[in-house]
């Protein structure tokens, strides 16, 4: 498995970089080890799991640039308000939505222990050719 | 941030803490990250919802356009009815009256 750096795919820049790797990818689903160890509030556990969406979406054929946007998220359930510790960000491709992408997040701590999960709608920047 | 008695609650985000949610994102275009546009719904709605309250799930999260920094932002938030699923609690977002984002939380 060989997947660039998503700080070079990426138009987030640090502090929002959250993704560090990409441990895990088969075209369908990408994990990714984060940036640090937290602590993490939960806006920022689902912000990492956007961003390894947005990594497995854009590595798809005919995939969303890097100027994609969130156009929502569905059925996010949280398991904590905060976690502090390393994390990994689990994207899984979920369905095309004309030109937009589906894709299931979840975030897990060390020991493999859901932290939260949900769907993320990804689109296409206004503008921007799908 | 004011709330009232009949399970509402609304907040002024002032334009200097939406500049500081865009940090890295995007430096030649901030935005407010959406995740973080959610975080400011559940600080809301969790006024609406009640002391003690505590957010347990994002039934959706739609964004209509970026929130950008250049103003200050409006959060309203109204209490729903009860479920088996928790307190749902609709929200949104607004910039000059516009809505930019509209969510249905749940708090137990």
């Amino acid at each position: 498995m060989s997947f660039p750096d998503p700080a070079a795919l990426l138009r987030h820049r640090p502090p929002a970089v959250l993704v560090r790797e990409v441990v895990e990818f088969d075209g369908q689903r990408l994990v990714a080890t984060s940036n640090g160890a937290g602590p993490w509030t939960w806006p920022q556990l689902l912000e990492g799991g956007a961003q390894a969406a947005g990594l497995l979406a854009g590595a798809q054929p005919r995939g969303l640039g890097r100027r994609a946007v969130v156009a929502d998220y569905r059925g996010v359930r949280l398991g904590a308000p905060m976690h502090a510790g390393a994390v990994r960000f689990v994207a899984t491709i979920e369905r095309r939505v004309l030109h937009c992408w589906r894709c299931r997040i979840a975030v897990h701590d060390a020991s493999g222990g859901l932290l939260l999960e949900g769907t993320v709608t990804l689109a296409p920047a206004s503008g921007e050719a799908p | 941030m004011p709330t009232d008695p009949h399970g509402g609650a609304r907040a002024v985000v002032s334009r200097e803490r939406l500049h500081a949610l865009c940090a890295g994102h995007f430096p030649d275009d901030p935005i407010v990250p959406g995740a973080y546009v959610a975080g400011l719904l559940a600080e809301v709605g969790a006024l609406a919802a009640g002391r003690g309250a505590r957010l347990v799930g994002i039934e959706r999260c739609t964004f209509l356009e970026p929130l950008r920094p250049t103003e200050d932002a409006v959060v309203t938030a109204a209490r729903g009815t009860p479920g088996p699923d928790g307190l749902g609690v609709a929200c949104e977002v607004s910039v000059r009256g516009r809505p930019v984002a509209r969510g249905l939380l749940r708090f137990t």
